[in-house]
């Protein structure tokens, strides 16, 4: 069921009146939340401001089509999803058909991160979800960071709860391998 | 952090050493990005749906800008507009302004004048139509003005065809001039019209 703040957002948002004011209740409470969800699959900040704008956009558009009897959050969270998803194909083509033919993936984008330190551990684990498949990635993410539950995810990413524990084991274990073998 | 504590031995579970790294954003923003981030989307989408003011639109154009305070750079004297105020008011009290009245009734009259143009021109093309219409006429008939010719053309009709434009077209009078011309003695009796052969012979031979 939707939560209640949500459901006086999405009321607010119905009455042209207050349609701006809704929406930028909805951004004060998700725009944290998104913004780290994108940033981690697209790394870097221009890129996920970019994606962001984006997906609040795409949201503004089609929230008059929001059915309640889904949540906000799970609706939020697989727009922003696809969004990341549909940016980084754009981004590997864009770069496929680039002249001097030199490819930076997301590795040397964590590499290149001011902050960056191949000695600390939390640095050690971006550059082990890096190398997961594009699924698994996205499941370690939700729940590792965001601790969000299957059943949610389920909605999210539109798996069944069970692969969802399969791709989060698969995922742990080689981020175990590879920070052992790094 | 707090860790939901299902999820936390969920990992421990599956991988001690994972589950020991720190839990914590490693990636970096840039500072105040979340108290903009709001404001920069209302004003995309008010850019596009048409419905920006100018603050939005430098906004959306440039955020650094945007933040510059709206502040005249360029100082007059403290007193200047009560100075100009008063310069202006005593002008305006030695010189009384010239008032030039436009009166709405021009306006009329220019559009009647224009209208009564518009008519004349367009009676002027229709009669000069009709004129045209009426010369050919004319033409026509004077190609036809000798008696010679009217012959020659009255010649080439076809007897039904006189006939049934003298049932349309003659008048009371053509017929009162043709009765004229009829000596009434030299016509057949009344009991001839009922003489087929004899009627037949008459026609043919007038």
């Amino acid at each position: 069921m939707i939560q209640t703040d949500d459901l006086v957002i999405l009321t607010m948002f119905r009455i042209p009146e207050s349609r701006e004011k809704a929406f930028a209740l909805i951004i004060r409470k998700y725009q944290e939340k998104l913004y780290w969800h994108v940033r981690r699959m697209v790394v870097e900040h221009e890129d996920a401001n970019d994606v962001l704008q984006n997906v609040f956009i795409k949201v503004w558009r089609s929230l008059d089509k929001f059915r309640e009897d889904s949540q906000l959050y799970t609706w939020l969270y697989k727009i922003a999803t696809n969004e990341s998803l549909t940016f980084l194909d754009q981004k590997k083509k864009r770069q496929a058909i680039s002249i001097d033919g030199h490819r930076v993936d997301l590795t040397d984008r964590i590499m290149a991160d001011k902050d960056f330190d191949v000695n600390k551990a939390e640095w050690k684990l971006q550059l082990a979800i890096q190398q997961l498949p594009e699924k698994q990635r996205i499941v370690f993410n939700l729940r590792y960071y965001e601790e969000m539950p299957y059943a949610t995810m389920s909605k999210v990413l539109e798996t069944t709860e069970g692969a969802l524990k399969a791709s989060y084991h698969h995922a742990v274990k080689k981020i175990e391998a590879f920070i052992l073998h790094h | 952090m707090n860790r939901n504590i299902h999820i936390k031995n969920e990992l421990k579970n599956l991988s001690s050493r994972v589950a020991e790294i720190p839990v914590q954003h490693t990636f970096t923003v840039p500072e105040k990005y979340f108290e903009g981030l709001e404001q920069s989307i209302i004003s995309r989408i008010r850019l596009e749906e048409g419905i920006i003011s100018a603050a939005d639109e430098i906004q959306q154009l440039s955020p650094a800008l945007a933040q510059i305070i709206q502040k005249n750079t360029y100082t007059v004297d403290s007193d200047f507009f009560e100075k100009k105020s008063a310069t202006l008011a005593e002008i305006s009290k030695n010189k009384p302004a010239h008032v030039v009245h436009f009166p709405l009734r021009k306006l009329a009259y220019k559009i009647a004048i224009a209208a009564s143009f518009v008519v004349l021109v367009g009676l002027a093309l229709l009669k000069a139509y009709q004129s045209n219409s009426q010369v050919d006429l004319v033409k026509q008939g004077l190609a036809l003005q000798t008696d010679d010719q009217f012959n020659e053309y009255l010649a080439k009709l076809d007897s039904d065809e006189i006939l049934t434009y003298l049932k349309h077209h003659s008048l009371p009078s053509d017929k009162e001039h043709i009765g004229s011309m009829i000596d009434a003695a030299s016509l057949p009796g009344e009991d001839a019209y009922f003489d087929e052969t004899f009627l037949d012979t008459l026609l043919i031979t007038n």
